[in-house]
């Protein structure tokens, strides 16, 4: 049987053309990254690349805490028999009692030291893990998320609790498995702001606004979350959709009154 | 149900495939997953959430299938995941520039990258009005260049459907791109 001969092959034509460009649209590394993490296998990933597998235990995405953890159970976990599936095993007990070995690229011999401590919320803006936080922390914890995550942290790289998700359901999961690979973690994240910040800036501002909308159900330890209310407040009122602007106002102010952005947010209450 | 529980009814009553398996069956399939479930109607802001479901869901059963396999396996688990992600969306309609892809990859330059979401876009607008039928057989052989046994393979379906699907899908398209092409010329000459 001969297959016709495919309309992207076609020289030129709107057909060609359409087809042509959804055939060229590629996913990004991060969410195949994500799925690894959201199954348990950043450290069959990391190890590959002969880093430490410090973050096997996927915390990652998605489903609920029993999906979580059932993906690591059966995908992950229950092949025992390489250093990598015991090291993973080893990680996932210290994660059950809420210990966070935020080890990124230092290695394995940092995850054997976890020490319980209290939380040292990171900046919200930091993208890199920082021992001291420097910028001022959220005035106000957010509850729905503080009793997802772990309350520890590792003094050394001051590893936030659980790390956001990319995915929508991820504070379920987080209860379960706190433990992450914050790098990656953070970079998605500020990945994900700036991707809505150009989407706002290219006039596509309702996939900006879905995405600074979508933000805090993605990323429940939500770190840049001033920053995102701002770009809401901002895309808010150039649409002229006021009411919703005064309301994020509102809550940044309440929320995040020593934020750089609270000027602005008053400005507009004021008014 | 939602998609989560099914995932999680999935993973429960599996056996585990080997975590090197797993993760080579993500890296492998992972872009055709997730650009199967685009085309399927899923929008960019979900796809990587649907395509984590997909692999979620799958990981749990690779154990029990057979090597050479995966793709088949997980063709259906997409589907199967794309539908009840654009019911639980509510079959959200996708607008130009919402449903283009925004993509970190090949970034041309401005304008190339402009007539690409759109081109997108208005592609995700005619698949969406095609037959699903039609559509995923569409999809299947113009944009992941499967051929037309493989079709058949991966939708258990015999070879003369397939090919019969795919005659009828493409003149179904040609139809939607000859009327949009009509609707260009005319909002053109108008103006």
């Amino acid at each position: 049987m001969t297959d016709p001969q495919r309309f992207s092959r076609r020289s030129k034509g709107l057909a060609a053309e359409l087809l042509r460009a959804g055939a060229s649209e590629r996913p990004n590394e991060q969410g195949m990254q994500q799925t690894l993490l959201a199954l348990g296998l950043s450290g069959v990933v990391l190890s590959s690349t002969g880093v430490a597998a410090a973050t096997a235990a996927a915390s990652a995405p998605l489903t609920s805490a029993a999906s979580a953890s059932a993906a690591a159970g059966s995908v992950g976990l229950t092949t025992a028999g390489t250093v990598k599936a015991v090291s993973a095993t080893l990680i996932i007990k210290w994660v059950g009692i809420g210990v966070l070995g935020g080890v990124g690229l230092a290695g394995v011999a940092v995850v054997a030291s976890p020490m319980p401590n209290a939380v040292v919320p990171s900046a919200p803006r930091a993208p890199e893990v920082s021992p001291t936080p420097a910028a001022p922390a959220r005035p106000q914890p957010r509850t729905a998320v503080a009793g997802s995550a772990a309350p520890s942290a590792v003094p050394p790289v001051a590893v936030p609790a659980a790390s956001s998700a990319l995915h929508a359901g991820a504070v379920e999961a987080r209860a379960a498995n706190p433990e992450l690979d914050l790098g990656e973690l953070l970079a998605a994240e500020v990945a994900y702001v700036d991707r809505a910040r150009a989407l706002l800036a290219a006039s596509s501002s309702s996939q900006g606004l879905a995405l600074l909308e979508a933000y805090e159900r993605k990323f429940h330890e939500a770190r840049l979350l001033p920053e995102v209310l701002f770009l809401q407040l901002e895309a808010y009122e150039r649409s002229g959709r006021s009411t919703e602007a005064r309301r994020i106002a509102q809550r940044l102010v309440d929320t995040f009154p020593n934020s750089p952005h609270v000027g602005r947010a008053r400005k507009l209450l004021d008014q | 149900m939602t998609a989560e529980a099914v995932a999680v009814d999935e993973l429960e009553s599996s056996r585990p495939a080997s975590p090197e398996r797993v993760a080579g069956l993500v890296r492998e399939h992972y872009a055709f997953v997730w650009r199967l479930l685009r085309r399927l109607g899923i929008g960019e802001g979900d796809a990587d959430d649907a395509a984590q479901r997909v692999f979620l869901a799958a990981a749990g059963r690779l154990g029990e299938v057979e090597r050479g396999r995966e793709r088949a396996f997980l063709y259906g688990v997409a589907l199967n995941v794309g539908a009840r992600t654009r019911r639980s969306l509510g079959r959200r309609r996708e607008e130009p520039f919402e449903s283009a892809g925004e993509r970190e990859a090949p970034e041309p330059n401005g304008e190339q990258l402009l007539e690409q979401r759109q081109a997108r876009a208005l592609l995700d607008q005619l698949l969406a009005e095609m037959p699903e039928d039609l559509r995923v057989v569409f999809v299947l052989f113009e944009l992941e260049e499967l051929s037309t046994p493989q079709i058949a393979e991966l939708c258990e379906i015999p070879i003369g459907t397939a090919a019969s699907r795919l005659r009828r899908a493409r003149e179904d398209f040609e139809q939607r791109v000859a009327r949009t092409e009509a609707r260009r010329r005319f909002s053109g000459a108008e103006q």
